[in-house]
Parts: structure tokens; sequence; C-alpha cells
């Protein structure tokens, strides 16, 4: 295989182009499908990612790319590596994240952000700021809820 | 501000985020809004906590401080609730695979109910099972029983009791196990249940065990701190297995030790009938680990806590030499001697790496020559038939006497090629105490030193 063969270019929704490894881009499913089936050439639209989001994304599979002799140490640093990738993303960088793991189908990075959001909403309150969800219940409907199941509402 | 985009996601994602967070909180999502409605059952996790309280700032278990009467009325209230809510729980789910399943019971004993939520759990492809309870807890051991489970945590009151599942095996695939705290009822259910999980392979015991007969585990861990009245008792270990040994308790006595592959063993042994200042008297100390030594002769790492090594001198009456032992790493204190430092090395023929954090040590009569505390001119000093050649000190303090150590390690220990020396960072001139330990006169030419 040649090295320009090795090669993919990823663009983003913003039109930014990165060129990067095949084994690192691939650990997208999606991007799999779309080398096996379309024969699409060198270079891959993704049409709902970023650059920005993109960036980070092409960080983590460049991290996470296979490599050889995997031990026990390296697993920990991996796992140090995550929790400080994902520690001091704002709200939106996170959401966008999650939407673009799920785009592309990588599913470890998935498990990762989503796991980062779990980390972040401890309580019912938490939820409503940190995901910023509009309440559509009226007083009434939301009262019925809570009488179905009243130990999860419980104090 | 942001808007709302995460209730834009696909329910599976959605699902895969409440399957992440309590199920008592899961549940409670149904009120963030209309997308939120019917979601529960798109979780795959369940994890029910009986003391979880959602919207107060109490930690987790702890009770207002009112009357008696009042706790009780409310134990009383969020039981029934509690209970309701698991048994709707798994109905809603009552389609789909459970992977990971923890429940902590506080107050519910009712054996039939809470066995039948393990049950489904089970029947419904858990990979992972966590199970805590408060109070006294019966597992129906016939029933106690999968396919698919893989890693198995028991914590305090559950226990098993019954009849064996068919074939006497409980959890084919399962390969880690934790049991904290757990007490069998029976010598012959702990030996039937660790034997009943025959793909074991890390195992994790924090509670006095005294018989453990697997010829499968790769890892294990003990920790119990249970003093006194397990003294007497004997400990049995075959695992033939076994590669790395994790080991912390009180010393006891070994019966049958078998640990013929273990290449890795960190030890924590503590010695009974230390007095108010933590000195040994003698005629209370007991136990005796020659056996357990021996059956660990093959290992190549060994780490000793500074415990071990008062338990190594006064209860090791014949210590085996260990002649595949390339690295050897102790921690030291100023509270216990080195007095079995000269016996392990001349008994480590074979060390290439020797690591000590904290050179600071208790000075005894009988530490031999491993130091210069006393001087001992008669003897031939123990380090110089040593083959060590990389000595690593971490926390090293630039005391006086460990100076006078680093400068009796460098002059006599022959085959040394590298010195790695960590200072503590709070040494106050680090520069300096560098420029002193480079010119300390070393026996062996090719040796280097790195700070590290």
């Amino acid at each position: 295989m040649s090295k320009s063969e090795k090669k993919i270019v990823l663009k983003s929704l913003d039109n930014e182009a990165f060129e990067v490894e095949k084994a690192v881009a691939l650990q997208s499913q999606t991007i799999w499908v779309m080398c096996e089936d379309k024969c699409v050439g060198n270079e891959i639209p993704l049409e709902n990612v970023t650059g920005q989001i993109l960036a980070k994304v092409i960080d983590y599979c460049k991290k996470h790319a296979v490599v050889d002799g995997d031990g026990d140490e390296s697993s920990e640093e991996l796992k140090n590596w995550d929790t400080e990738f994902t520690k001091n993303m704002d709200q939106s960088t996170l959401f966008n994240m999650i939407l673009a793991a799920n785009y592309l189908n990588i599913k470890s990075l998935l498990n990762l952000t989503c796991q980062a959001v779990a980390d972040k909403t401890k309580t019912i309150d938490e939820f409503h700021t940190f995901l910023n969800i509009e309440n559509n219940f009226t007083p009434e409907e939301e009262a019925q809820i809570c009488q179905e199941n009243l130990w999860a509402f419980d104090d | 501000m942001a808007t709302d985009r995460i209730s834009n996601l696909p329910d599976d994602v959605l699902g895969k985020i409440l399957s992440l967070v309590p199920t008592k909180l899961a549940a409670s999502t149904a009120v963030l809004s209309k997308r939120w409605l019917n979601l529960l059952p798109l979780v795959d996790s369940l994890d029910f906590d009986e003391l979880m309280l959602l919207y107060s700032d109490r930690k987790d278990g702890e009770e207002e401080p009112t009357s008696i009467e009042s706790r009780r009325q409310s134990r009383r209230r969020r039981r029934p609730r509690f209970s309701d809510f698991v048994d709707k729980t798994l109905d809603l789910l009552s389609n789909s695979t459970i992977k990971k399943f923890s429940l902590r019971c506080n107050y519910e004993n009712d054996i039939s109910r809470v066995n039948s939520w393990i049950r489904t759990a089970l029947g419904r492809g858990c990979v992972e099972l966590n199970l805590k309870s408060n109070l006294r807890n019966f597992i129906d051991s016939e029933f106690f029983t999968s396919n698919t489970l893989v890693k198995l945590t028991i914590t305090d009151k559950f226990c098993l009791k019954g009849r064996l599942p068919l074939g006497g095996v409980f959890f084919p695939a399962l390969k880690t196990l934790t049991l904290v705290s757990v007490y069998f009822l029976s010598h012959e259910m702990e030996k039937h249940f660790v034997r009943g999980c025959p793909a074991l392979e890390e195992l994790f015991i924090y509670v006095w065990m005294g018989y453990l007969s697997t010829p499968y585990v790769k890892r294990l861990t003990i920790t119990s701190d249970f003093a006194d009245h397990y003294e007497y008792s004997g400990l049995t270990l075959k695992t033939k297995s076994l590669l790395y040994l994790d080991y912390s308790s009180y010393v006891a006595t070994y019966d049958v030790v078998a640990l013929d592959s273990l290449v890795e063993a960190r030890l924590d042994l503590r010695l009974y009938g230390l007095d108010a200042d933590g000195r040994p008297v003698f005629k209370e100390i007991r136990g005796d680990i020659s056996t357990l030594i021996n059956g660990m002769k093959n290992i190549k790492s060994l780490h000793l806590s500074a415990h071990s090594l008062q338990v190594f001198h006064f209860c090791c009456d014949s210590m085996p030499v260990l002649n595949n032992l390339l690295t050897l790493s102790i921690e030291s204190d100023e509270e216990k001697g080195w007095e079995v430092i000269p016996r392990l090395l001349c008994n480590s023929p074979n060390l290439q790496t020797l690591v000590i954090k904290g050179l600071v040590h208790r000075v005894t009569e009988w530490c031999g020559n491993a130091c210069p505390c006393i001087i001992q001119n008669e003897m031939v000093c123990c380090l110089s038939s040593c083959q060590v050649k990389v000595l690593e000190i971490t926390g090293f303090r630039g005391s006086l006497g460990e100076l006078h150590q680093m400068r009796h390690f460098l002059g006599n220990l022959e085959c040394l090629e590298t010195v790695k020396v960590g200072v503590e960072e709070s040494t106050f001139n680090s520069k300096y105490l560098r420029a002193i330990l480079m010119a300390i006169p070393r026996v062996s030419s090719k040796c280097s030193i790195q700070f590290i």
C-alpha cells in the first residue's frame, strides 16, 4: 500500500479538511462503512460535524488507535487521558461531541461522553440546569407523574 | 445560552445516559419534559439504592435528626415504596436485557421478593451484579446461577443458603469476584461457591477466609483486618494458577500454601502483640509465615511493607532460598527495624533490583551489616556478595543517617550499575544534596546515579 492510500481526508461541515491515517479514521463505523461501500475516494465529507468538534474527535481517535503490546500501564494511562479529555469540556462542546460520536458511530467515545454527562448530573436539578431542559408539563401533569412513582420522587 | 440539544439526541443515546445514573434519578427524569417521559424502558443498567435521597442535601444514608418514632415511620413509609419501585421497573423492562444490576437494601428483608429480583436480573442476561445489604438477606443458592455473569460483588449481609445449583456450577463465565465482609454460613458453601466459578480470574476478598482452593484464579487480593479470634485458625491457599497476590492481614498460621505459578506478591502482614509504642512484646508474638513463603518460592517480584519486615523477622522460622527473585521492594519506617534485610538479601542470590521507599529505619542490634548503624567489624558485609544492579531509593530526605546509608550501599554493592534517587520535594537544598550524593565513592566502576 502506498503512503497516500494509508491517509484519508475528512471534511467537516464548515469545509475544514483533516488528513489522518486510515487506521485512526476507521474507528468510526460510519467512516468504515463509507470506505467499504461507496469507494468515495480519499475525501470523506462529514455533514454533521463542525471543524472544531472534528478536531477533538480526531485527537481522541489518534490516542485510541490500536497500539501494539497494550499492557496494564498503557490502559491506565489511556484512562487518565480520557478523564482529562472530557474534564474541562463545556456543556455545548460535550453535547456536540455526543452528537458527533453518535453520528460517526464511535462506541467508546460515545460511552465516554455519555459518562461525562452522567457524572455532571447527580440530581434532578442538575439535569434541569446542566442539560438546559425546559419543562413543558402543567403542574397537574407533573403531580400525576410523581404520584405514579412514589419512591422515585421520595426525598 | 445553549439550547436544549440533548433532548434531540436519539432515544438510545438518552437511554445510555440514563443507564449511567442511579435508577431512581433515571426514573425521576420523567418530570423533565415530555421528551423524557417514557425513556426508562431504554436503560440497560439498573442501580437500586434504598438509601438514595433525591432532593435533599443530606449525604446518602444520613438520617434526619428527628425522634426515633418519626424515623421508624419514615422507614415504614419508604420500604414498600422502594420495593414497589423495583418491581415496577423490572416489569417495565420485561423485554430487555439487563447488563448491570446493583441492589442495595437497607430495610428490605423480604427474602422471597429480594430473591425474585436477583433471579430476574440473572435471567435477563446480566453481566455485572452488585449486591449489598444492611440486614441479613439469604440468597437461594440453588437459583443463584447464570451463564452470562462476568463480574459479581457481594457486600455485607447477603449470604448464600440452600442447595447447590445443577452440577455445583454457580457462574461458568464469571471472571471477577469481590466479597466484602460477607460471611458464609458454612465452610462447605464457602468452598463450593468459589469452586463453582471455574472461569474466575480475579478474586478480591475483604473478609477472613480460612480456606481458598481454586485452580484457575490468576490475581488475588486479600484484605482482612480481623484480629483476635481468627489468630489461631490456619489459612489454606491452593491457587496453582495464581500470578499475582496482594495480601494484607494480621499474621496467621498457614496450613497448606500452593502458589507454584506466583510471579509477584505484595505483602502487608502485621504482628500481633505490639505494645503501645508499636514495639513487639516477645511472649505475645505468634503465627508463622514459613509455609507461606515456602509456597511462593518461585516469585520474581516481592514487595514488603514496613510491618511485613517485622513479621519476616519474628515469624519466619525457615526462609527458603528465593532463586527466581529479581526485584525486591521494601517500605521502610523509622519505627521498624531492618533485622530481616541481611537474611532476605542472602536468600535472594539472583536479585537484580532493590527498591527502598524511605531510607530511615529503627536502629536495632540485629540489623547486621545491611546498614552502618552499629559497626560490626568481624563479619563480611552481606552486601558485598549481593548481585543487585539497580538500586532505587525514593523519599530521600538527606539526613546524616540517610547519607551514611547511601555511602554504605555505594561502597559495598559491587555489581551496581544504576542508582536512582528520588529526593523528597520539601528537602531544603536539593541541589547541594545532589552534589553530595554524586561525590560518594562507589565500589562499582560502572555505577551511575540518576535523580528521579
